[in-house]
């Protein structure tokens, strides 16, 4: 299967800082990924690198197994949208369908206008006068109609109350069902991603920890609780990610194997928030899990 | 993309054609009083041999009304900067500032295409508009030169760029400049004030360019053919650079230094009657007329030239450098 995404090696350097250092990852088409992280830990220069807004200082990235370029074949490919919805403040509705029809050859404009209607959105009211939700609404329908194989979608849930980002969840998938696109979505909130989302990415301070699919990722791990004198009596052979102690308890987050690690020790599944919460509380320590190797 | 640029500039394009509507109106009424008020002499283009008392007094006020309109083409000279402040500066920065250049550049629309057609849009509607400005001023205001106190245009610092083909070059230059400088600083209003800072001082530096293009011709005149001293910068014989003297020794002296050797009551300076007398030969360094073209052509040229440097470097920094 190709990849929809393939990083391999990149980085992005602002000035003296790297923002994004030494990324590999590879992303199957028909994905839907959770790009997760605490705020600033290069998840937007990620998307951007991705959607060919910003230029990677090193590595290579690919998209479809080609490298990411502004021709228009390769931008008709791809959708966007981005942290702020940034729309022309004075476009409206309407008007920014209409950029969107002449813009992309694939643009499928009875859709657009279909779910303009359905979303009860405004058509003639500048974007500047609409709620924070609407704009997102119409930033999506607008990165959707176009048809993308791969929809990039940064933080397209933050500053949405909650009924907001219902709908705006409900028109993605909606539209995922229908087109089987590949979908890139970061989040700091990963409470919304659970259910959503097959794939997992976790960026923390600039690297990739994370990348995977979900299930096997929970899979691949446990999470065991026990008194805390317990932790210093595992065998050693067990690898451990990362560890918490509160008050008398410790809860250890492990990568499965088989070694008995005794019957102090409570085991369960992980849930997709104690998995990433573990990995990012331990940056350094932490290794890539699950099939990262890049391909070719 | 067409329909994106109009959507987006609109209401700049409709501000700076109604501020050239009214300039040119105002242009057209000028030349029309004038040739209303002329029609008092039997000719348009040569003051008769002896004209009417009500033919002078024509002249007079036509030339009143040309002379004083002049006054208010100075601020001519500033239209371009409307369309590099207003078209230009914000085209590349306020999409940078609002971040809409993320929506812009994720449509399936190369950013060297984005940029072409908006340029090329903005462009065309910026030199047809100095077109027109050139034409009008040209038409309206120096067909009738010749019989009027008024100076011709070439040389003349006030008209020169706003006659002809000049503007299409000024008006292009100016949105050039404002793009890129917008695209360098990228916040909006720091590059229009930036242009309009830079812009006049390009203005400044072509009009202390100007009588460089061509080197000037000298020519040693005698009583038969003398030009009066003094003699306008600007006139039929051309742009006049410097006027001297040369005495029968071949020492160079400037007019007044001529006019005490003349020692005529009458006038200060040197006269036909005064160089018939004392064998001074008059010097004159100038431009002849008939390379006001030339000129025209230089100046368009070079800031057609300059446009379309920047144009090119716009392109390479927005389509490979850009963050």
């Amino acid at each position: 299967m190709i990849n929809a995404v393939e990083a391999s090696g990149v980085g992005r350097r602002y000035g003296r800082i790297w923002a994004l250092r030494g990324c590999s990852v590879a992303l199957p088409e028909g994905q839907v990924a959770a790009l997760v992280g605490p705020n600033g830990a290069g998840k937007s220069t990620l998307l951007n690198l991705i959607a060919g807004l910003l230029r990677p200082s090193e590595g290579t990235l690919q998209r479809f197994g080609r490298p990411v370029s502004d021709r228009p074949e390769a931008l008709a490919r791809v959708g966007y949208m981005s942290q702020d919805t940034a729309l022309y403040p004075t476009f409206t509705a309407s008007e920014l369908l209409r950029m969107g029809a002449r813009l992309n050859p694939g643009w499928d404009d009875d859709w657009a206008r279909e779910r303009l209607t359905r979303l009860r959105l405004p058509a003639n009211v500048p974007a500047s006068n609409l709620s924070g939700g609407q704009r997102s609404q119409i930033a999506l329908v607008l990165a959707l109609a176009k048809r993308p194989r791969l929809l990039l979608l940064d933080e397209p849930l933050a500053s949405l109350d909650p009924l907001a980002r219902n709908d705006v969840m409900a028109l993605l998938m909606q539209a995922v069902a229908e087109t089987g696109m590949t979908v890139v979505l970061s989040s700091h909130i990963i409470s919304d991603l659970v259910e959503t989302c097959d794939w997992l990415v976790a960026i923390n301070q600039g690297r990739v920890q994370v990348s995977g699919n979900i299930d096997e990722l929970l899979d691949s791990h446990k999470l065991i609780t026990g008194p805390r004198e317990a932790v210093d009596t595992l065998p050693p052979r067990v690898s451990i990610v990362a560890q918490t102690i509160t008050g008398r308890q410790a809860s250890v987050l492990l990568r499965s194997g088989e070694h008995p690690i005794g019957p102090v020790w409570t085991v369960h599944r992980p849930t997709l928030d104690e998995l990433v919460l573990n990995y990012l509380r331990q940056p350094e320590a932490s290794v890539l899990p699950g099939p990262v190797a890049v391909a070719g | 993309m067409f329909w994106l640029t109009w959507r987006q500039h609109r209401w700049q394009l409709i501000a700076v054609a109604a501020l050239v509507a009214v300039y040119c109106g105002y242009l057209l009424y000028t030349g029309f009083v004038v040739e209303q008020t002329l029609d008092a002499c039997p000719s348009r283009d040569t003051v008769p041999r002896n004209p009417t008392t009500s033919c002078i007094n024509a002249i007079n006020s036509a030339s009143e009304t040309v002379n004083s309109a002049r006054e208010v083409v100075i601020f001519g000279n500033l239209l371009p900067l409307a369309v590099g402040m207003f078209w230009g500066a914000p085209l590349i920065a306020r999409e940078l500032e609002q971040g809409t250049y993320r929506l812009a550049f994720t449509q399936s629309v190369s950013r060297r295409r984005w940029l072409a057609v908006k340029l090329g849009t903005l462009t065309a509607a910026a030199a047809i508009l100095g077109l027109i400005t050139g034409v009008v001023m040209t038409r309206a205001h120096s067909d009738f030169t010749p019989m009027l106190y008024a100076t011709e245009t070439f040389g003349d610092v006030r008209r020169f760029s706003q006659s002809g083909i000049v503007p299409t070059g000024t008006w292009t230059f100016a949105l050039l400049l404002g793009a890129s400088l917008g695209l360098l600083v990228r916040r909006s209003m720091v590059a229009v004030a930036l242009t309009l800072v830079a812009l006049p001082l390009v203005f400044v530096g072509l009009t202390m360019l100007r009588p460089h293009y061509l080197p000037p011709v000298e020519r040693t005149l005698g009583s038969t053919d003398m030009i009066p001293d003094p003699s306008p910068v600007t006139s039929p014989l051309g742009w006049l650079y410097q006027m001297s003297y040369l005495d029968t020794a071949g020492n160079e002296l400037d007019s007044q230094a001529a006019g005490e050797i003349c020692a005529d009551p009458a006038n200060t300076y040197p006269t036909v009657e005064c160089l018939r007398r004392t064998d001074l030969r008059q010097v004159i360094i100038y431009q002849p007329a008939d390379r006001y073209v030339w000129f025209q052509l230089a100046e368009t040229g070079l800031l057609l030239s300059a446009s379309a440097a920047l144009a090119v470097l716009t392109g390479r920094r927005i389509s490979r450098h850009l963050n």
